[in-house]
Formats: structure tokens, sequence, C-alpha cells
């Protein structure tokens, strides 16, 4: 009980000032832990300052493996090119042969000459020798008359 | 191999001028939208960003003989402003050195990147501009051709730009890896990203192949080619298959999972990212062949 006392009375007497302690004690952990996980972000993450020799060398292997990329591709496309070949076919045998029999058995035309059928001409021919001259239509009423 | 007028260069640099100027992007969304979940990811995209499009572009060169023999006349090619080549030519010669100083004030290197670091946030906003550009002029570049009705459609540069931002995120997620694998259970963050461009990349290469079956016989004889043709088997297989589907469902699981998923996973879908990209390209490349050869 003394040393209940003794602890108590000076915890009693300086409440006033043992309060602004005790709600300040938990407050600096937090913003410790607040700054350590904060600083290990940036640590882990963000900072990478200090790895400028790795930044530059990850934009070369970077660049190597996008060349192994396009090298690769062109590589499967050039290696597998003789599966896409297209297999040649026999030639068509006796492929004039059906045009041949066609130019055979095809109606045959004799040639014509160009121009008005003689037939036709020797009719027409005959036709304007027998036709009158042309008469005015003054002559024609009078021979009607 | 159906014979075509453009090799392997140039599929090269469609995977890279992609790939890189994804990774810039990607890199630079990090760093403005979600700086406190990985300062990785942002740093090994903006490492690749320069030297992939750089690469690519040296290719584009190297296609180009004339230009390679006699470089002098390679100014001729910002003459004509009416020609997309010319417009490709300003991009990359913009892109190039931005993305190279946007690396160095990320990461402060050399007296340059501390000095630089002060613009940090104009070179992102510039090089966001010049990243999408680049990323849909490789679209823009055989859309252009009116030779091959199969390339000759808008959808071509969608599909690529949607292609470069998925590989590019895969390449910074992979860079991230490299250089802190701690970093790789925040990576899951990112994972959301694919889905969202493989998703769009899906539906623009069904619609592109799709439409192509009903538009013109030379662009359903290239469609024909990718579906059921030569170059089925590398359609399905590597770019439906392992490159879209595959990573599709590996990074659904890898976001709600969420950390819990081992790191090689992790890693290897973005890795069947990278060889569907570039195999994408080059069946687009070869289906251009005329039907008459094949």
């Amino acid at each position: 009980m003394e040393e209940e006392k003794e602890v108590k009375s000076p915890d009693a007497e300086a409440v006033p000032e043992a309060a602004e302690p005790a709600e300040q004690i938990p407050e600096v952990p937090e913003k410790e832990e607040a700054k350590t996980i904060a600083e290990e972000h940036e640590e882990y993450v963000n900072n990478l300052k200090e790895k400028r020799g790795r930044l530059v060398m990850a934009g070369l292997v970077l660049t190597v493996v996008l060349s192994v990329v396009a090298l690769g591709v062109a590589g499967i496309f050039q290696l597998t090119q003789w599966w896409t070949k297209v297999c040649p076919t026999d030639p068509r045998v006796n492929i004039r042969a059906p045009v041949l029999w066609n130019e055979i058995v095809a109606e045959k035309v004799a040639p014509q000459t160009l121009g008005v059928p003689d037939k036709l001409r020797a009719e027409t021919a005959l036709k304007t020798a027998a036709s009158p001259t042309t008469e005015t239509p003054e002559q024609q009423e009078e021979e009607k008359k | 191999m159906p014979e075509s007028p453009w090799g392997w260069l140039i599929i090269s640099y469609l995977f890279l001028a992609g790939a890189g100027s994804g990774a810039f992007l990607a890199a630079v969304a990090c760093d403005l939208l979600a700086p406190d979940w990985s300062k990785a990811l942002a740093r090994a995209g903006s490492l690749a960003a320069g030297p992939l499009v750089a690469i690519g572009t040296s290719c584009l060169v190297l296609d180009l003989e004339a230009g390679l023999w006699e470089p002098w006349r390679q100014i001729y090619l910002v003459r004509n402003l009416n020609s997309m080549i010319s417009w490709g030519v300003i991009i990359l010669s913009l892109f190039i050195p931005v993305a190279f100083l946007y690396a160095a004030a990320l990461n402060e290197i050399t007296f340059v990147g501390k000095y630089a670091k002060r613009f940090v946030r104009h070179l992102e906003y510039i090089g966001s501009g010049l990243a999408v550009a680049t990323a849909a002029y490789t679209g823009v570049l055989i859309a252009v051709v009116n030779g091959v009705p199969f390339w000759n459609t808008p959808l071509m540069p969608v599909l690529f730009l949607a292609s470069a931002v998925s590989t590019g995120l895969a390449v910074a997620m992979i860079g991230a890896a490299i250089v802190d694998i701690k970093t790789i259970r925040t990576l899951s963050n990112f994972a959301l990203g694919h889905v969202i461009f493989i998703a769009v990349e899906i539906m623009v290469l069904g619609l592109l192949v799709f439409m192509s079956l009903t538009r013109s016989v030379e662009a359903a004889a290239s469609a024909n080619m990718l579906i059921s043709g030569v170059l089925s088997p590398y359609f399905w297989v590597l770019v439906v298959i392992l490159g879209m589907l595959v990573p599709f469902v590996l990074s659904i699981v890898e976001y709600y999972e969420y950390g819990a998923m081992p790191k090689y996973l992790v890693v290897g879908a973005d890795l069947l990212v990278l060889i569907g990209g570039m195999s994408l390209r080059a069946v687009i490349i070869f289906s251009a062949t005329s039907p008459h050869i094949v």
C-alpha cells in the first residue's frame, strides 16, 4: 500500500504535467512508423537515383530483348516457310485436247466479205434503175390529172 | 512465304518504332497519373523509348538504299509536305531527340538531364503528342499505299496505334521488372491497360479482316491468306492465340490476383504481347502479296 501511495502520489501531484506526455507517447511511434513506411516505399519503389547504372543497363537489356524478339519471330517465319510452301501439282495432261476437239466440232462459218451482200446489191441496183427521176410535187399532181 | 516488296527491315521498323513510342506513352502516363505506383516503370519506359525508335528508324533508312548510300538526298524527303512520308520524317526527327532528352531528364543522367529536369512536364506533353504521331504513322505508312487494297483503310493506323501502346506497355513493364523486381507487385495495376488495349486491338483486327472480305477481290484475297491461307498458321497461333488471347487472360488474372501471380507469368505475358506485335506486323506486310502470285 505504501508503494501504491508512493506511486500514486507523484502521479496525482503531477497530473496536468503527466497527461501531456501520456498523450504524446502514442503519437511519436505512429509518426515514426509512417515515416519508415514512406521511406521504405521511397527506397524500394521510387528512389532509384542510386541505381542509375542499373537503369542504363535496363535500357540496354530491353533493347536486346526487343531485338531478340524481332529476330526470333523472323526466324520462326523463315524456318517454317518450308511447311507453308504450296505443293506443286502435275500439269494437266492433254490440256489442249478439249480445245482442239471444240474447234473441230464447231460449226464452220464461211468467210464473208464486208459490205452489202451481192444479191442485195443487185436487187437494189435494178430498183434504182427502174425508179423515176426526182419530180416536184406539182409535176406529180399534173401527171395525176 | 509469299514474296513481298517490303521485307523484315520495314517490319522491324514498324515494330520497334511502335514499341518505343508506346513505351514513351506508358512512361508519361505512369509519371503523370500514378507516380506513387511505380517510378521504375516510368523510368524504364523513358529509357527504352529513344533507342528503340532510333534503331527502328535506322532499319527504315537501311531499307531505303538510296538514302543509305547517298544520305544527303534525304533532305528531299521533307520538301513535299503533301506526302505522308515527309510528315513521317519530320515526326521521327523531332520525337527521337525529345525521347532521349526525356529519359535524361527523368533519370537525371548527365548535366543535360539535370538541366532538362526543370522542363520535364513540357517534355512529357510535347513528347506524348509526338509519340502518338509516331505510333499512328507506322500504320499510316502502309495505309497510304493505294496499290494494296488490304492496307488501304483508315482502320490500319488505329490498329497500329493500339498495338503500339500495348507493346510499349509490355516493354515498360519488363524494364520495370529488370530495374527492380520488387516493383512487380505494383505492375498488377498496369495489367488493366493491357486488357483494354488488347481488347481494342482484337476488335479493330476483326473489323479489318471481315470488312476486307467484302471490300474488293484483292482485299478479300489478302484476308483469306490470313484466315485460311498460307499465313493462317502464323496469324492464328502467333498473333491471335499467343499474342492476344493468352496475354488478355493472363492480364485479367494478374489484375484480380494483384501481385499473387508468379513473376515469370507476369513477364511471360509481356513477352507474348511483344511476339504477337511483331508477328502482327509481319503477317500484315506479307499478306499484301498480289493474289496472282499466290
